[in-house]
């Protein structure tokens, strides 16, 4: 992988030319190296004598890094450091002097210093200190990206979540509005709209159970745990789970298993949410006396797993969109059917989770094919 | 009365919605895309237009309401936008900026209050053709 290069630019401030020479020829030689974000650090250092050229080059431009000479001829050098840590510059301070004592290092620090150099200094200990400093600027700044990062992910998520409980709530309130201005309503109505209250409620209510599960997925926090787990024991446990709907409308469902062994190393919540999810759909959107097959095949590369119905099938356009969190397909063959709109988009969060890849195929009217492919090293392998 | 087609994915929002103009005694038709919606609206010839902002996806609504300002039979048809609480906020959709550009003669948001919906249908049914917002205008 390519490593990321990051220059820092250092301004070295120090009335003594000769110091500030040396201390740039030192910093324009190294190079700080760290492999576990993949960066590595070089520098463009630059030096100031004096208090103006010292204001001058703050304002020019901006720098990571100062080295800042305690004490000089026209500036303090913990004036000058005061001034720095007052306007919140992306810094950082590192006082250099000849008068080092324990009370001077420990006020520069209280100032806002972070770290002190005693003169006379070897290059070895400017290059230590520098480093030092160097790591610490870069693990900070990228912490406060992760944190922006986590923030605008929870902005984003309770946006849509309003957004999704927003949808139900009017309609309700529709509803009943409705009912509260009218006492003529005959009773089939009534029984109609209150009907539909309930119903919205129960998307609502599934809706945030199904919003717990994804984010205490993706946030890590529900603990994994990995097995030997039969696919056919997943599949049974699944479509038994669905008897009561497939035989309210009549349809059969079926697996085939290519290969004899079925055995699969992964958590086995995690798979009876992915097929639970494809059932589901396979049922909910099929017809009367239509069918579900769920196939499984290894080819040694490859597990893949077919879930194909005979239902409604869907447009190009409704395919496009369906791995998306919060679809859900609405046309006039979907009115009765109800979901949170998550359960694709978890599905194939999950399947992704194993580096596996999920895809559908479907025409209107003519059905619905989903396609699970998983890397065959989640195969268990058969004891031999 | 008059003819109402009522565009919007959610089924009781329609249900609502055509409850309450057909008990003013409007007659009314419903779609749940905006492709479907326009497809209809052809067909069925309204006298007014009635459109959810957000069907499909974000900008469902605004094409739509695009899509008939550009189609000769139907440019000049009134067309009622509804709206969520604070939805113009949320939108990323420039053209949406306070409603400005949008070619659409009024805005109602939801939850939808009967009186508020009635009053706005009748004055955008009594509008004279040359003041229905065609091509997007500053308010």
């Amino acid at each position: 992988m390519a490593r990321t290069r990051v220059k820092f630019k250092v301004l070295v401030v120090d009335d003594e030319q000769s110091m500030c020479f040396a201390v740039c020829k030192v910093l324009n030689k190294y190079e700080v190296d760290i492999p576990d974000l993949d960066i590595s650090v070089t520098y463009e250092p630059v030096f100031v004598t004096n208090n103006i050229d010292y204001k001058q080059k703050m304002n020019d431009g901006t720098f990571d890094l100062v080295l800042l000479d305690y004490k000089m001829p026209d500036a303090n050098g913990l004036e000058l450091l005061q001034g720095l840590i007052k306007n919140k510059e992306d810094l950082l301070a590192i006082m250099m002097t000849a008068y080092a004592t324990f009370e001077t290092a420990v006020q520069a620090t209280k100032l806002g210093a972070y770290d002190f150099m005693a003169k006379p200094f070897t290059p070895d200990e400017l290059r230590y200190v520098v480093r030092k400093a160097t790591l610490h600027i870069i693990f900070a700044r990228k912490a406060k990206i992760a944190e922006a990062e986590k923030k605008q992910i929870k902005f984003e998520s309770i946006s849509i979540l309003s957004h999704e409980l927003k949808s139900p709530i009017n309609a309700i309130d529709g509803y009943l509005n409705i009912l509260l201005d009218n006492d003529s309503l005959d009773s089939d109505q009534r029984h109609h709209m209150l009907s539909r209250c309930q119903g919205r409620i129960v998307g609502m209510r599934n809706l945030i159970f199904d919003l717990l599960d994804l984010t205490r997925i993706e946030s890590g926090q529900r603990k994994r745990i990995f097995n030997s787990c039969s696919l056919r024991n997943i599949v049974d446990e699944v479509v038994e789970g669905f008897n009561l709907e497939s035989s309210q409308k009549h349809i059969e469902v079926f697996s085939v298993y290519q290969n004899s062994n079925d055995l699969i190393y992964c958590d086995r919540t995690e798979w009876l949410i992915i097929f639970n999810n494809l059932v589901s759909n396979a049922i909910k959107y099929n017809v009367e006396n239509g069918t579900v097959k769920i196939e499984m095949r290894d080819d040694g590369n490859f597990l893949t797993i077919i879930v194909e119905d005979t239902g409604i099938g869907l447009t190009n356009e409704e395919r496009e969109r369906l791995f998306n969190d919060f679809v859900r397909i609405k046309n006039e063959d979907t009115a009765q059917i109800s979901g949170s709109g998550l359960g694709l988009s978890t599905t194939k969060k999950l399947v992704e989770l194993y580096d596996g890849k999920i895809n559908v195929y479907s025409q209107r009217h003519h059905g619905t094919k989903f396609v699970v492919s998983v890397p065959g090293n989640i195969i268990y392998p058969k004891e031999t | 009365m008059a003819k109402i087609i009522c565009i919007d994915d959610d089924r009781d929002i329609l249900d609502t919605t055509t409850f309450l103009l057909k008990q003013e005694g409007h007659e009314t038709t419903t779609a749940m895309s905006g492709k479907e919606g326009f497809e209809k609206a052809r067909a069925y010839n309204p006298d007014l237009i009635i459109l959810d902002v957000m069907m499909e996806d974000n900008t469902a609504g605004f094409h739509t309401a695009y899509n008939f300002r550009k189609d000769e039979k139907l440019k000049h048809k009134p067309i009622l936008m509804l709206t969520s609480v604070n939805q113009k906020l949320n939108y990323n959709f420039s053209l949406a900026k306070g409603g400005e550009f949008l070619p659409v003669d009024a805005f109602v948001e939801k939850p939808i209050i009967r009186d508020t919906l009635l009053t706005t249908v009748k004055k955008l049914l009594s509008l004279p053709v040359e003041e229905i917002n065609v091509n997007g205008r500053k308010k």
